[in-house]
């Protein structure tokens, strides 16, 4: 039986190197090209990798990694690459690529100023018609902004994935009662969102329109109306396929462009011609 | 001093997680390559592995888990390297024999995979996770690798309140694509088990439903809630009414999240 500090020096050792090889990179079947990765990406992923050149002649081949990712129907999703190296950023390029392994689908954006750490975001609300089943032949890749050719095992980089769609419990418009819903945009960027309503057996009664929350506004919605109370902008019908949800209860999803965590939404419920009584629900995310 | 050694080996074993090293838990004494296992998955576990052949031998790490009575638990595979895909993922009993069930994809990508189950005994059980690769097996290297998390995803929800005239209703709202079974246990608030509530939900589909029935009248307690999702997919919430008081009408409600354990 070895000492728990034997087990601890052997573990230290082990990693005592900091240029290690990407087993992604060495394994068989690498992860370098949209067709051989298997590194399938999922909420809550979080992979460290480099991006160290692949040797060849009559020059090495820059390295890029490519993922896979399960998109959900109905949802909305973020990418963040951070602890990047310095030689590979910025502007380190993380993308959302189509099932062609070509076509950029949409490009990451930097966390802030600084531009090292970058955040990836998208969701599959975009129209009227969206995808009512999984979409599992996209792709995300990064690759260097810098070094490209002269990188090394040293050229690291930290990548998470988090899905970024809200879910609220609730929401009731029959009878007296009617809810309202609240989507405080705290940051400073605009954040679009899209609301889907599901009946209780997961009938879609309505979709949103697509709004765009300005940095520090709050978009409400009711029972027939978005309310877009900032300037410049107008309420809108809540329902923009046609549907109706008075008269209607159920529970919403809500995707969104929001990073994870800074779209708040927190609904309540009122019926003050009735019993009078007001009833609250969260919009969380999934946790981490 | 204890503390920061038990860091540092937990820091060195998670970062940096794609990068090649000696599995530790191969080399321990015993080690994880059979139920003598002494590596045990608890709630937020999170470890990397890699699947290496010993001498022409298959890599096998086996994990213990001790379920607890009336909680659900989901193991979670991803990260795998090319080479161990499609992993395979079994749950077996106490006796390290018998084959509970087997992981399921998590897509049609196939290659991250989720084991997800419910304990709805009153008693704990201890139970083995065994993980071995599906494609390169004998030949595997120290680039055969993967990540494995546990959760506990039972829900609590710290109130219900079915006693005068206040009644409780729970709503819970599945919005996944796929079917979930879930079983809520309302507990008094001296402990003691009163009912169980249980339901199939199908995709995207909400259950609402008021306490009520012999077991609980006139009782007040707290609700925990067990499923077979995945941790943190389902969503939902108590609300307590006041619907009739001495005076007559009140309005009063309190609404009581359904959260998991962070």
């Amino acid at each position: 039986m070895r000492s728990p500090l034997a087990t601890l020096t052997s573990v230290l050792v082990a990693c005592a190197g900091l240029a290690r090889a990407d087993v992604f990179d060495t394994a068989p079947t690498n992860d370098n090209a949209s067709g051989t990765t298997k590194n399938e990406l999922i909420h809550g992923s979080d992979q460290t990798h480099d991006l160290a050149s692949i040797p060849g002649l009559p020059s090495p081949t820059p390295d890029v990694d490519w993922y896979r990712i399960s998109q959900k129907p109905y949802a909305s999703y973020e990418i963040v690459v951070d602890t990047a190296s310095s030689a590979i950023g910025p502007t380190l390029a993380l993308e959302l690529i189509g099932s062609d392994g070509t076509t950029v689908l949409a490009s990451s954006a930097p966390v802030s100023t600084l531009g090292f750490s970058r955040s990836l975001r998208w969701h599959n609300g975009a129209t009227l018609t969206p995808p009512t089943s999984p979409i599992d032949n996209q792709y995300i890749r990064v690759k260097s902004g810098q070094c490209t050719t002269g990188c090394t095992g040293d050229d690291v980089y930290r990548i998470r994935v988090l899905e970024t769609t809200q879910f609220g419990p609730r929401f009731n418009n029959v009878g007296t009662l009617y809810t309202y819903y609240f989507l405080q945009n705290s940051t400073d960027y605009t954040i679009q969102t899209r609301v889907y309503f599901w009946g209780p057996t997961g009938t879609l009664l309505c979709q949103s329109p697509l709004v765009d929350i300005p940095p520090r506004a709050v978009g409400i919605f009711g029972d027939d109306t978005f309310y877009q109370r900032w300037a410049g902008a107008s309420d809108v019908p809540l329902c923009a396929d046609g549907g109706d949800i008075e008269d209607e209860s159920g529970h919403i999803t809500l995707v969104s462009n929001a990073r994870y965590g800074d779209l708040r939404a927190k609904g309540a419920a009122l019926d003050p011609h009735g019993v009078q009584m007001e009833f609250d629900t969260e919009m969380p995310t999934r946790p981490r | 001093m204890k503390f920061w050694l038990r860091s540092l080996a937990v820091a060195a074993l998670l970062a940096p997680p794609a990068l090649a090293k000696a599995d530790v838990f191969d080399a321990q004494t015993p080690s994880d390559d059979t139920t003598a296992t002494e590596n045990e998955l608890i709630h937020r576990t999170e470890q990397v592995h890699d699947l290496a052949a010993k001498g022409g031998v298959v890599d096998a790490d086996w994990y213990r888990i001790s379920a607890k009575g009336y909680s659900s638990y989901e193991v979670v595979i991803d990260q795998t390297s090319a080479n161990v895909t499609p992993i395979v993922v079994q749950r077996y009993a106490s006796d390290g024999t018998t084959l509970l069930d087997t992981s399921v994809a998590l897509s049609t990508i196939g290659a991250s995979r989720t084991l997800r189950w419910e304990n709805t005994n009153s008693t704990a059980s201890t139970q083995f996770v065994k993980i071995t690769s599906g494609s390169c097996t004998t030949t595997c290297n120290t680039t055969a690798v993967y990540r494995i998390r546990a959760f506990d995803t039972t829900y609590m929800i710290p109130r219900f309140y079915n006693n005068g005239p206040d009644v409780s209703s729970v709503v819970l709202q599945n919005p996944t694509n796929g079917t979930v079974t879930y079983h809520a246990e309302l507990w008094s608030d001296g402990g003691i088990h009163l009912d169980t509530h249980t339901v199939i939900l199908p995709p995207r589909s909400l259950d609402l439903w008021t306490i009520s029935g012999s077991a609980v009248a006139n009782k007040t307690g707290s609700v925990t809630v067990t499923a077979t999702a995945g941790y943190g997919e389902l969503f939902g919430k108590i609300t307590q009414m006041e619907l009739v008081s001495l005076g007559g009408v009140v309005n009063e409600a309190w609404d009581h999240p359904m959260l998991p354990k962070p």
